[in-house]
């Protein structure tokens, strides 16, 4: 076994510490809060609550069926997004201080933060649980396939988050292209509008090309419908294996230099 | 336990400056399109690196306690940082296990403010490479020695700049299994009464090496055995207290 391997799967046995980043800034995020991880839910609820009385009516669809769509798309692009974000300052700013006076692996903060963000997702899922029994959806297959992706979900924000947290460590442009980016995502990526309102032209495009709408469809499928898409999953399955092996090539080729573009 | 350093070098590339150059570059060629008479360009230099430490060599033993002095610049905290493992030096062979190492260098900046004293004891701890077992076996124990018994539950922004010292102290040198001590300057924070009772806690570990950083000949006299004096990155000595303190006033008069 290589040394980069070691310390790949050292990191990842060293999970004592990358929970315990995790925990620890979801704690302090609601430290001073009375109702603490409850505005997570209370926060994401009104405002979709609020667009769904509106958007049922624009595009003539029932409100618990629009809502739960917009709900689980909603969630997890949040997520998505939030994971994608953070990323760009992950090294530069966030983890500064340690990677500069610690001798950590910075993969450990990819894993710390992505599992915090997966735990924000989490707090989110008593209400798609709620949608999915009125809606009368919830299967064993679609936990199942929930359970996969959530996996799959972790390991491509790790690596996801180390490629992007490297890149804007170096180039510190890309920090705001990348946010700019995610804007103008949002709107492309079927969250809040429906792919069937799309024609076959336009879908190839938005839809079939469009990673990130396999992620949110992935998620929305499983939840709403039970099943997914061979499409949506291959997509998942093999972009997270890619972005593994990118990622492993990125460490070899930057640990060492990663320090110097941190100070 | 024995340490071997050769040769050791670390050049620092300047990359953060490239883009300060292609700023200036674009801002210079915009400036010189509408002058008659142009400007050289090659004003704009470019520097790409710098020597940061050039041909270090020595040894270190068990129980040695090593005080690195120098001035501003001379290459102390990159040093401390590259024998503790997070920079990897340019050339040149360090011996040494990083698992038994621990390198203290404002281990307080990863403090969350809002976050409790007995928290931040937790993360600071993982950080530096204890585990989470031994590190809540031994909580009461940091937590006496930092005099924080009363403070564990409030959040850290409430101690002063003294006292997140002092919990900083108790995780380095209270939990045990580490072997190999790099102290950065950060010890001049403490009152000397605690500094004091510090040293004589950390002179009590046996089969232990420390190296310490400090511009305080009060420190190196009273804690070190040895020196190592830093100019320009360079080694300029490596040996007994006396002389080595004698060789840094002719540095200093210089």
């Amino acid at each position: 076994m290589s040394r980069n391997h070691k310390e790949i799967i050292d990191t990842i046995k060293n999970y004592d510490l990358w929970v315990d980043i995790a925990i620890s800034k979801l704690r302090v995020r609601f430290i001073r809060t009375a109702l603490g991880p409850v505005w997570e839910i209370i926060g994401t609820l009104i405002f979709l609550i609020f667009i769904t009385i509106i958007w049922s009516k624009l595009w003539n669809r029932a409100f618990f069926d629009y809502f739960g769509f917009l709900y689980t798309g909603y969630a997890i692009w949040k997520i998505m997004s939030t994971t994608i974000t953070e990323s760009t300052f992950l090294f530069s700013e966030l983890y500064a201080n340690a990677l500069r006076n610690m001798r950590c692996n910075p993969l450990s903060f990819c894993m710390g933060n992505s599992l915090k963000n997966i735990f924000i997702l989490l707090l989110n899922l008593p209400i798609v649980l709620l949608i999915t029994i009125y809606n009368e959806t919830l299967s064993l297959n679609g936990i199942l396939l929930l359970s996969y992706y959530l996996i799959i979900f972790f390991i491509t924000s790790v690596c996801l988050s180390f490629i992007i947290a490297t890149l804007c460590v170096k180039f510190r442009d890309l920090q705001y292209s990348v946010v700019v980016i995610m804007q103008l995502m949002f709107f492309i990526t079927p969250v809040i509008w429906d792919p069937q309102q799309i024609s076959e032209k336009g879908r190839f495009f938005l839809i079939d090309m469009n990673i990130f709408y396999h992620y949110v469809e992935f998620f929305r499928s499983s939840l709403l419908y039970g099943k997914v898409s061979l499409l949506s999953f291959c997509v998942v399955t093999v972009t997270s294996f890619i972005l593994i092996i990118l990622t492993g090539y990125i460490y070899y080729r930057v640990k060492n230099k990663l320090i110097f573009w941190v100070t | 336990m024995l340490i071997k350093i050769r040769n050791l070098s670390l050049v620092y590339p300047l990359r953060s400056l490239d883009h300060y150059l292609l700023r200036a570059k674009i801002v210079h060629s915009f400036k010189n399109f509408f002058k008659k008479q142009k400007t050289d360009e090659s004003l704009i230099k470019k520097k790409n690196h710098i020597v940061a430490l050039d041909g270090i060599n020595f040894n270190l033993e068990s129980n040695d306690r090593v005080g690195l002095i120098g001035l501003n610049g001379s290459g102390k905290s990159t040093l401390l940082s590259t024998l503790a493992g997070i920079y990897t030096p340019s050339s040149g062979y360090i011996d040494i296990d990083y698992k038994s190492s621990i390198p203290i260098i404002q281990p307080y900046s990863v403090c969350e403010n809002d976050d409790t004293v007995k928290n931040n004891i937790i993360v600071i701890a993982l950080l530096l490479g204890f585990k989470k077992k031994q590190i809540m076996k031994q909580m009461n124990e940091i937590l006496e020695f930092s005099e924080l018994v009363n403070y564990q539950n409030l959040p850290v922004a409430t101690l002063s700049q003294g006292m997140k010292f002092k919990m900083v102290f108790g995780v380095c040198f209270v939990l045990d299994g580490k072997k190999v001590y790099f102290i950065d300057e950060f010890f001049t924070t403490g009152d000397e009464k605690f500094q004091n009772r510090g040293f004589d806690y950390i002179n009590q570990k046996k089969d232990c090496i420390i190296m310490v950083c400090s511009h305080s000949r009060r420190i190196i006299q009273n804690f070190c055995n040895k020196v190592l004096i830093l100019d320009k990155g360079k080694q300029v000595f490596f040996g007994n207290i006396d002389e080595g303190l004698d060789l840094y006033n002719d540095i200093i008069k210089k």
